[in-house]
């Protein structure tokens, strides 16, 4: 098809025509023009109601979607809209061309010989898995040449109705076959036989003695296994220019269907394949999954009346004209690189079934201008071959690498589903000048024209952040808790460990990692874990603890334990200042060793500061607290500034609160974009109690 | 995904630049994306699935630190439609256990 620039109100199909919501609906109205270079024969819209508008001459036709009709204001489903033209079998291409060389795109859509464009319409028209083994009249028994395989159940299951129903479904199809055609029979169960050890021809005396054989069947195999007659069948030598059918006649069901079904699949090229159930019992999905596997057709019987009937329709239908056999020839073989897919593994093309080539050529190719690719192939509505000759200018071509895109994806595709699946014949698949190392190729084509494949993967390196922005990382954690109400959980302790999981329920469990989604329930969970963790020793804590995620948040340091203690201590005690004071120095003599040393400034130490602030700014002073500035309560008290003494306020909250304001500006500058908030709540905070933190600063030294 | 559906573009956006991912072989992209995880830069890695070419595979590590969300692009080419798009945002906070599971990892690896 002509594709031409589009004007203003036109978009070409290549492109997503984008709907836009109108009142509460969407409106769907189009307005397909087809232009062709060779007049256009057919058109209509199968899925909606159009208008057919004739264009100025036979090289444009107009479908105009009917506005009246309601349905088509539902955007449910495709537009579909079939069409044929004068030249629709001549083979058609697109042409690009890189540093590398040249790939071209080749479309054939082969044409059978007495085909009408009535036929190819019906054939078009049929629904899904039948469409392409539909039966038009053009069927000609006496000139179809083909190898015929039945394929028989003679399992237990069988026994009875059921055997006899099959032996008569073999009648008919036998004495329909074609005269110039082969013919054999399997019997299978939990073994299989063949009739003849190659097929034979289907003269009149063949034919006769089959039936004769048949009616001596009885169900004496055994159980069901398909598997080992169909691989064996498709493994044989097909024979030249009688494509393969395999018809197969089954009432159960086996262990593995899937492994059949996909033999089946991969083999495709090499036999079409219809089924046939026998009565309520045999597997559907088997039955439907090989025919439509095997591109063919599956029916079932239920009763012996339907029996004849179906089965001659799936004879006629076997009966369709396919075209077989294909071959590429090209003008000059030395410039071709490689081609995909290679065209002795096709599979049988049916009616309107178009195929597409991939053909990858040297530079040396620019040197003639041209160049030329015929497909040959045999088509078994005439018994013979047939040939499809598309020339290629190579001085006009595209610059894009989109062909080779698609092509070098084709390739490594059909290389790939040649691994997944297996194969019973040694096929090339794909057929390339260097067959060595084809693998290793594809990667080299894949990266060069950076398509991606199997073997390749895209790799992207976002930012680089480096260690010192790492180091952060747990502080990144206690930023999104850390704003949550604290208030909400009095009079719980908390131990919040990042925006990270936790167990809802159980203060032992393994679960911290469940729920990530409820910070909530992390608080309680924690503060539950912590909970009963605090009577036991610290090394038992660690135990429990100590893996997954939360590893680095225990490790045998003692703050964060002694923390935990002092808070719980703090709060039993509030309502006597003077008691708690009693209990901080206690605590703070069980501290050890903190109180000699300077303060703490490690990222556990400025977890836990953090997370110990109150929802209105303040903190309470504790000796966890003490400790991690290293500093007693007395010293503390002793070395504030008046101006703190003087304020109005509690003075153990001022004097803390102070203290790790300034704390946190001293030893963790390099984490302020964490702290900012917390840091301007505590200064909102000394601010109410009629304090000025700048002011007071520089007081603070001692710190 | 059209089954003929060629990817050809790996985007990333974060804070307003946007990085163009790169085709390579699969185990070097592997082990690039190891390499960029331990260091503790922002990488991101993308593959077809083996069993499902449906499925893609995409993965983000040491996402962004001081970014909420990463937005990632894919291209796509079909014989039918020159390119479609497929993108899809990465927000910090859903991602969160991924996150800190590769974060640790990488942290471990730095210790």
């Amino acid at each position: 098809m002509k594709q031409e620039k589009p004007s203003n109100d036109e978009i070409l199909l290549s492109t997503y025509p984008v709907i836009k919501p109108s009142q509460g609906s969407y409106i769907w109205s189009a307005k397909i023009t087809v232009k062709c270079n060779s007049p256009i024969t057919y058109l209509e819209c199968r899925s909606h109601k159009a208008k057919l508008i004739e264009g100025a001459n036979s090289y444009e036709r107009t479908l105009q979607l009917d506005p009246s009709d309601e349905f088509q204001n539902v955007f449910n489903k495709n537009l579909d809209i079939l069409f044929s033209y004068t030249d629709i079998n001549k083979p058609t291409y697109r042409l690009a061309k890189s540093e590398q060389g040249f790939c071209a795109m080749i479309d054939f859509l082969p044409r059978y010989d007495e085909e009408t464009l009535d036929d190819a319409i019906i054939a078009a028209k049929g629904d899904g898995e039948t469409a392409a083994a539909s039966t038009p009249d053009d069927v000609n028994i006496l000139t179809a040449t083909g190898e015929y395989i039945f394929l028989i159940d003679r399992s237990g299951s069988m026994s009875g109705s059921r055997l006899t129903m099959a032996k008569e479904a073999l009648l008919f199809p036998l004495k329909s076959l074609p005269p110039k055609s082969y013919f054999n029979i399997y019997s299978f169960g939990s073994t299989y036989s063949a009739m003849y050890l190659d097929s034979i021809e289907s003269h009149e005396k063949n034919v006769n003695q089959a039936i004769e054989k048949v009616k001596q069947f009885s169900a004496d195999l055994g159980g069901t296994e398909i598997y080992p007659p169909i691989h064996s069948i498709l493994s044989k030598q097909r024979k030249k220019n009688h494509p393969r059918t395999l018809f197969l006649l089954t009432d159960g069901e086996v262990s593995d269907p899937e492994k059949v079904i996909k033999l089946i699949r991969s083999n495709n090229h090499r036999a079409r394949v219809f089924s046939l159930g026998i009565g309520n019992g045999c597997s559907e999905h088997l039955v439907t999954g090989c025919a439509t596997a095997g591109m063919g057709k599956s029916v079932f019987v239920f009763d012996s009346k339907d029996i004849s009937g179906n089965v001659i329709l799936l004879m006629e239908a076997a009966f369709t004209p396919v075209c077989d056999d294909f071959a590429l020839e090209f003008s000059d073989k030395e410039v071709v690189n490689m081609f995909a897919p290679d065209p002795q593994s096709l599979s049988y093309l049916l009616r309107n079934q178009m195929t597409t080539f991939y053909i990858f050529l040297n530079n040396a190719a620019s040197d003639k201008g041209e160049f030329e690719v015929t497909l040959k192939y045999f088509n078994t509505s005439i018994g013979g071959y047939s040939t499809s000759t598309v020339k290629l200018n190579l001085k006009e071509y595209e610059t894009g690498l989109d062909l080779f895109k698609l092509g070098i994806g084709e390739a490594a595709d059909i290389l790939e589903k040649k691994k997944e699946e297996s194969s019973t014949l040694e096929n090339r698949d794909i057929w390339y000048a260097v067959r060595e190392g084809i693998d290793a190729e594809l990667v080299r084509l894949s990266v060069e024209n950076q398509v991606l494949t199997k073997k390749t993967a895209f790799i992207c390196v976002v930012k680089q952040n480096g260690t010192d922005e790492i180091a952060t990382l747990d502080n990144e954690r206690i930023v999104i808790p850390q704003t949550q109400s604290v208030d909400y959980y009095e009079p719980q302790v908390r131990s919040v460990i990042g925006n990270g999981s936790c167990s809802v329920s159980s203060g032992y469990s393994d679960e911290f990692e469940e729920d990530m989604s409820d910070d909530d329930n992390c608080y309680g969970a924690r503060y539950d874990a912590r909970k009963k963790a605090e009577p036991k020793p610290e090394a038992e804590e660690d135990e429990d603890f100590g893996d997954g995620l939360f590893d680095d948040f225990y490790d045998d340091e003692p703050t964060q334990y002694t923390i935990q203690q002092s808070l719980s201590v703090s709060k039993s005690n509030e309502a006597s200042i003077k008691e708690s004071m009693e209990e901080s120095k206690t605590n703070t003599q069980q501290v050890p060793s903190t109180k000699a040393t300077n303060s703490n400034s490690s990222e556990k130490a400025f977890l836990d500061i953090v997370q110990s602030q109150k929802a209105l700014g303040f903190w309470d002073l504790d000796a966890g607290i003490l400790a991690i500035l290293g500093i007693t309560k007395a010293e503390l008290l002793l070395k504030i500034p008046k101006e703190v003494k003087e304020a109005k306020g509690d003075l153990e909250q001022m004097t803390v609160t102070l203290a790790i304001l300034v704390w946190m500006e001293k030893y963790f500058a390099d984490k302020k974009s964490s702290w900012t908030l917390i840091h301007k709540k505590g200064v909102q905070y000394l601010k109410n109690c009629g304090l000025k933190y700048p002011d007071l600063v520089k007081e603070m030294s001692f710190i | 995904m059209p089954i003929d559906a060629r990817f050809d573009s790996f985007q990333a956006k974060y804070e307003n630049i946007v990085v163009e991912g790169v085709i390579k072989e699969k185990r070097t992209a592997e082990e690039e994306y190891k390499k960029n995880l331990e260091k503790g830069n922002t990488v991101a890695y993308a593959e077809v699935l083996k069993s499902n070419s449906d499925v893609m595979k995409v993965l983000i590590g040491n996402q962004a630190i001081h970014s909420n969300f990463c937005d990632i692009f894919l291209h796509s080419k079909t014989r039918s439609c020159s390119k479609s798009l497929l993108s899809f945002r990465v927000l910090r906070n859903s991602w969160s256990q991924i996150q800190l599971a590769e974060r640790h990892e990488t942290r471990k690896a730095i210790e």
